[in-house]
Protein backbone atom coordinates (compact mmCIF):
# COMPACT_ATOMS: atom_id res chain seq x y z
CA UNK A 1 0.00 0.00 0.00
CA UNK A 2 0.93 3.10 -0.91
CA UNK A 3 2.35 5.49 2.18
CA UNK A 4 0.53 8.65 2.47
CA UNK A 5 2.51 11.12 4.43
CA UNK A 6 5.55 11.06 6.03
CA UNK A 7 5.43 12.63 9.72
CA UNK A 8 8.73 12.89 11.43
CA UNK A 9 9.08 14.88 14.63
CA UNK A 10 12.56 16.18 15.92
CA UNK A 11 11.66 17.09 19.78
CA UNK A 12 14.77 19.17 21.71
CA UNK A 13 12.95 20.30 25.08
CA UNK A 14 10.45 22.04 24.94
CA UNK A 15 10.50 22.46 21.13
CA UNK A 16 9.52 20.06 18.29
CA UNK A 17 9.67 20.13 14.69
CA UNK A 18 7.25 18.40 12.88
CA UNK A 19 8.34 17.36 9.61
CA UNK A 20 6.19 16.46 6.90
CA UNK A 21 6.06 14.96 3.31
CA UNK A 22 3.07 15.09 1.24
CA UNK A 23 -0.08 16.53 0.73
CA UNK A 24 -2.38 17.41 4.00
CA UNK A 25 -5.66 16.25 2.46
CA UNK A 26 -8.84 14.58 3.47
CA UNK A 27 -6.85 11.31 3.48
CA UNK A 28 -3.91 12.52 5.92
CA UNK A 29 -5.23 15.28 7.88
CA UNK A 30 -5.85 13.24 10.70
CA UNK A 31 -2.59 11.64 10.80
CA UNK A 32 -1.14 15.35 11.21
CA UNK A 33 -3.87 16.85 14.31
CA UNK A 34 -3.01 13.55 16.11
CA UNK A 35 0.31 14.21 16.03
CA UNK A 36 0.30 17.75 16.75
CA UNK A 37 -2.42 17.66 19.65
CA UNK A 38 -0.43 14.87 21.17
CA UNK A 39 3.09 17.26 21.53
CA UNK A 40 0.97 19.67 22.69
CA UNK A 41 -1.78 17.59 24.95
CA UNK A 42 0.91 14.51 26.22
CA UNK A 43 3.84 15.89 25.81
CA UNK A 44 3.54 19.48 27.10
CA UNK A 45 5.59 21.09 24.32
CA UNK A 46 6.03 24.73 24.18
CA UNK A 47 6.78 25.20 20.74
CA UNK A 48 5.78 23.28 17.67
CA UNK A 49 6.91 24.03 14.27
CA UNK A 50 5.43 22.52 11.55
CA UNK A 51 8.15 21.98 8.32
CA UNK A 52 5.84 22.26 5.46
CA UNK A 53 8.22 22.64 2.79
CA UNK A 54 7.57 18.72 1.79
CA UNK A 55 3.46 19.56 1.52
CA UNK A 56 2.58 21.06 -2.08
CA UNK A 57 -0.97 20.63 -1.12
CA UNK A 58 -3.40 21.42 1.72
CA UNK A 59 -7.01 21.28 1.56
CA UNK A 60 -9.90 22.33 4.15
CA UNK A 61 -9.37 19.10 5.70
CA UNK A 62 -5.82 19.78 6.33
CA UNK A 63 -6.66 23.73 7.57
CA UNK A 64 -9.21 22.81 9.77
CA UNK A 65 -6.16 20.21 11.70
CA UNK A 66 -4.22 23.03 11.59
CA UNK A 67 -7.18 25.13 13.71
CA UNK A 68 -7.18 22.25 15.64
CA UNK A 69 -3.54 22.22 17.08
CA UNK A 70 -3.83 26.03 17.29
CA UNK A 71 -6.43 25.57 19.01
CA UNK A 72 -5.08 23.04 21.76
CA UNK A 73 -1.38 25.22 21.49
CA UNK A 74 -3.87 28.52 22.79
CA UNK A 75 -5.60 26.03 25.66
CA UNK A 76 -1.81 25.17 26.99
CA UNK A 77 -0.53 28.93 26.37
CA UNK A 78 1.96 27.18 24.04
CA UNK A 79 2.79 27.99 19.91
CA UNK A 80 2.27 26.19 16.76
CA UNK A 81 4.19 27.84 14.00
CA UNK A 82 4.06 26.82 10.46
CA UNK A 83 7.25 27.01 8.09
CA UNK A 84 7.87 26.98 4.43
CA UNK A 85 4.57 27.59 3.27
CA UNK A 86 4.62 26.33 -0.73
CA UNK A 87 2.28 28.36 -3.14
CA UNK A 88 -0.95 25.99 -2.80
CA UNK A 89 -1.16 25.89 0.70
CA UNK A 90 -0.39 30.00 0.76
CA UNK A 91 -2.90 30.50 -1.43
CA UNK A 92 -5.81 28.28 0.63
CA UNK A 93 -4.84 30.31 3.79
CA UNK A 94 -5.09 33.23 2.37
CA UNK A 95 -8.55 32.28 0.93
CA UNK A 96 -9.87 31.58 3.71
CA UNK A 97 -8.59 34.37 5.58
CA UNK A 98 -6.64 32.50 8.21
CA UNK A 99 -3.04 34.52 6.91
CA UNK A 100 -3.25 36.32 10.11
CA UNK A 101 -4.45 33.70 12.39
CA UNK A 102 -1.11 31.38 12.52
CA UNK A 103 2.77 32.37 13.07
CA UNK A 104 4.26 32.16 9.14
CA UNK A 105 8.38 31.32 9.19
CA UNK A 106 9.55 30.90 5.77
CA UNK A 107 12.08 28.30 6.91
CA UNK A 108 12.53 26.24 9.97
CA UNK A 109 15.38 28.28 10.72
CA UNK A 110 13.51 31.13 10.93
CA UNK A 111 10.77 29.81 12.88
CA UNK A 112 13.51 28.64 15.77
CA UNK A 113 13.79 32.30 16.28
CA UNK A 114 11.15 33.57 16.53
CA UNK B 1 -11.95 23.08 -31.68
CA UNK B 2 -13.07 22.13 -27.60
CA UNK B 3 -10.46 19.82 -26.01
CA UNK B 4 -12.72 17.25 -23.51
CA UNK B 5 -11.25 14.75 -20.84
CA UNK B 6 -13.52 12.40 -18.93
CA UNK B 7 -12.85 9.95 -15.92
CA UNK B 8 -14.71 7.63 -13.61
CA UNK B 9 -13.29 6.72 -10.20
CA UNK B 10 -14.59 5.68 -7.14
CA UNK B 11 -15.64 7.54 -4.25
CA UNK B 12 -12.33 6.74 -2.54
CA UNK B 13 -9.86 9.77 -1.34
CA UNK B 14 -6.81 7.77 -2.76
CA UNK B 15 -8.06 9.21 -6.00
CA UNK B 16 -7.32 13.12 -4.79
CA UNK B 17 -3.73 13.23 -5.63
CA UNK B 18 -3.84 12.29 -9.02
CA UNK B 19 -6.71 14.70 -9.69
CA UNK B 20 -5.00 17.12 -8.65
CA UNK B 21 -2.16 16.21 -10.78
CA UNK B 22 -4.83 15.95 -14.15
CA UNK B 23 -6.30 19.59 -12.71
CA UNK B 24 -2.23 20.95 -13.47
CA UNK B 25 -1.51 18.85 -17.01
CA UNK B 26 -5.69 19.96 -18.17
CA UNK B 27 -4.98 23.61 -17.15
CA UNK B 28 -1.57 23.84 -18.66
CA UNK B 29 -3.12 22.69 -21.89
CA UNK B 30 -6.23 25.13 -21.44
CA UNK B 31 -3.74 28.06 -21.31
CA UNK B 32 -3.86 29.04 -17.77
CA UNK B 33 -1.28 31.15 -15.60
CA UNK B 34 0.06 29.32 -12.66
CA UNK B 35 -2.09 31.67 -9.96
CA UNK B 36 -5.09 30.28 -11.85
CA UNK B 37 -3.89 26.45 -12.03
CA UNK B 38 -3.54 26.41 -8.39
CA UNK B 39 -6.94 28.11 -7.82
CA UNK B 40 -8.62 25.44 -10.01
CA UNK B 41 -7.12 22.65 -8.44
CA UNK B 42 -8.44 23.99 -5.14
CA UNK B 43 -11.91 24.47 -6.29
CA UNK B 44 -11.78 20.95 -7.85
CA UNK B 45 -10.31 19.13 -5.20
CA UNK B 46 -12.72 20.96 -2.46
CA UNK B 47 -15.60 19.63 -4.69
CA UNK B 48 -14.49 16.24 -5.00
CA UNK B 49 -13.86 15.73 -1.26
CA UNK B 50 -17.39 16.81 -0.80
CA UNK B 51 -18.45 14.03 -3.24
CA UNK B 52 -16.30 11.51 -1.01
CA UNK B 53 -17.39 12.92 2.24
CA UNK B 54 -20.98 14.13 1.97
CA UNK B 55 -22.65 12.84 -0.47
CA UNK B 56 -21.18 9.12 -0.32
CA UNK B 57 -20.98 9.87 3.27
CA UNK B 58 -17.09 8.21 3.09
CA UNK B 59 -18.04 5.31 1.63
CA UNK B 60 -15.43 4.37 -0.89
CA UNK B 61 -17.36 2.69 -3.61
CA UNK B 62 -19.49 5.29 -5.25
CA UNK B 63 -19.35 6.60 -8.41
CA UNK B 64 -17.89 9.84 -9.60
CA UNK B 65 -17.56 11.22 -12.93
CA UNK B 66 -15.63 14.14 -14.36
CA UNK B 67 -15.52 15.78 -17.59
CA UNK B 68 -13.25 18.37 -18.54
CA UNK B 69 -14.31 20.80 -21.16
CA UNK B 70 -11.62 23.78 -22.61
CA UNK B 71 -13.68 25.54 -25.55
CA UNK B 72 -12.97 29.14 -26.45
CA UNK B 73 -11.15 30.76 -23.19
CA UNK B 74 -13.47 28.78 -20.63
CA UNK B 75 -12.80 25.64 -18.85
CA UNK B 76 -15.58 24.06 -17.38
CA UNK B 77 -15.38 21.13 -15.17
CA UNK B 78 -18.59 18.82 -14.66
CA UNK B 79 -18.76 16.80 -11.46
CA UNK B 80 -21.47 14.28 -11.27
CA UNK B 81 -22.75 11.67 -8.20
CA UNK B 82 -25.63 9.43 -7.75
CA UNK B 83 -24.95 10.18 -3.55
CA UNK B 84 -27.31 11.84 -1.10
CA UNK B 85 -28.70 15.27 -2.45
CA UNK B 86 -26.59 17.95 -0.87
CA UNK B 87 -27.85 20.20 1.39
CA UNK B 88 -27.99 23.96 -0.19
CA UNK B 89 -26.32 25.55 2.86
CA UNK B 90 -23.30 23.64 2.03
CA UNK B 91 -23.36 24.56 -1.25
CA UNK B 92 -23.28 28.21 -0.36
CA UNK B 93 -19.78 30.05 1.69
CA UNK B 94 -20.07 30.08 4.99
CA UNK B 95 -18.94 34.05 6.07
CA UNK B 96 -15.17 33.09 7.79
CA UNK B 97 -14.81 31.86 10.81
CA UNK B 98 -11.06 31.62 12.37
CA UNK B 99 -11.74 28.69 14.48
CA UNK B 100 -14.43 27.09 12.79
CA UNK B 101 -13.17 23.68 11.71
CA UNK B 102 -15.40 22.71 9.00
CA UNK B 103 -17.29 24.31 6.11
CA UNK B 104 -14.64 26.19 4.62
CA UNK B 105 -14.95 24.25 1.14
CA UNK B 106 -18.06 25.75 -0.76
CA UNK B 107 -15.57 29.01 0.22
CA UNK B 108 -12.29 27.87 -1.47
CA UNK B 109 -14.63 27.04 -4.68
CA UNK B 110 -16.94 29.98 -4.82
CA UNK B 111 -13.77 32.04 -3.99
CA UNK B 112 -11.55 30.48 -7.24
CA UNK B 113 -13.68 29.67 -9.63
CA UNK B 114 -15.75 32.29 -11.75
CA UNK B 115 -19.09 30.38 -11.97
CA UNK B 116 -20.61 27.47 -9.71
CA UNK B 117 -23.75 25.79 -10.27
CA UNK B 118 -25.72 22.85 -8.58
CA UNK B 119 -28.24 20.60 -9.59
CA UNK B 120 -30.24 17.59 -8.37
CA UNK B 121 -32.13 15.44 -10.66
CA UNK B 122 -32.83 12.10 -11.77
CA UNK B 123 -30.95 10.78 -8.51
CA UNK B 124 -27.68 12.68 -9.68
CA UNK B 125 -26.08 15.39 -8.05
CA UNK B 126 -23.80 17.84 -10.73
CA UNK B 127 -21.67 20.52 -10.06
CA UNK B 128 -20.54 22.73 -13.06
CA UNK B 129 -17.63 24.88 -12.08
CA UNK B 130 -15.97 27.31 -14.70
CA UNK B 131 -13.32 29.32 -15.08
CA UNK B 132 -12.53 31.41 -17.88
CA UNK B 133 -9.42 32.34 -19.26
CA UNK B 134 -7.64 36.05 -18.28
CA UNK B 135 -6.87 38.53 -21.21
CA UNK B 136 -3.37 38.44 -21.59
CA UNK B 137 -2.10 42.40 -20.77
CA UNK B 138 0.05 44.26 -23.53
CA UNK B 139 3.37 45.47 -23.22
CA UNK B 140 4.56 45.80 -19.94
CA UNK B 141 5.32 49.25 -19.88
CA UNK B 142 2.49 51.70 -19.76
CA UNK B 143 4.55 55.03 -20.83
CA UNK B 144 1.62 58.13 -19.51
CA UNK B 145 2.52 61.55 -20.12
Amino acid sequence: MTKKIDINVDRNGPDSVVHIQGDIDLRTSTDVRDVVVDLFENRSQQRVILDLKGVKYIDSSGIACLVEGLQEAKRKKARLILAGLNEAPRRVLQITRLTNLFEVAQTVDEALKL
Amino acid sequence: MAHRVELKISSDPCWLPMVRAMMEQICCEAGFAEEDRVDITIAVDEALSNVVRHSYNGNPDGEIKLRWTADGGCLEILMSDHGQPVDPKRVKPQPPDEFRLAGRGALLIHATMDEVEYRRADGTNSLRLRKYLKPRTGSSYDQKD
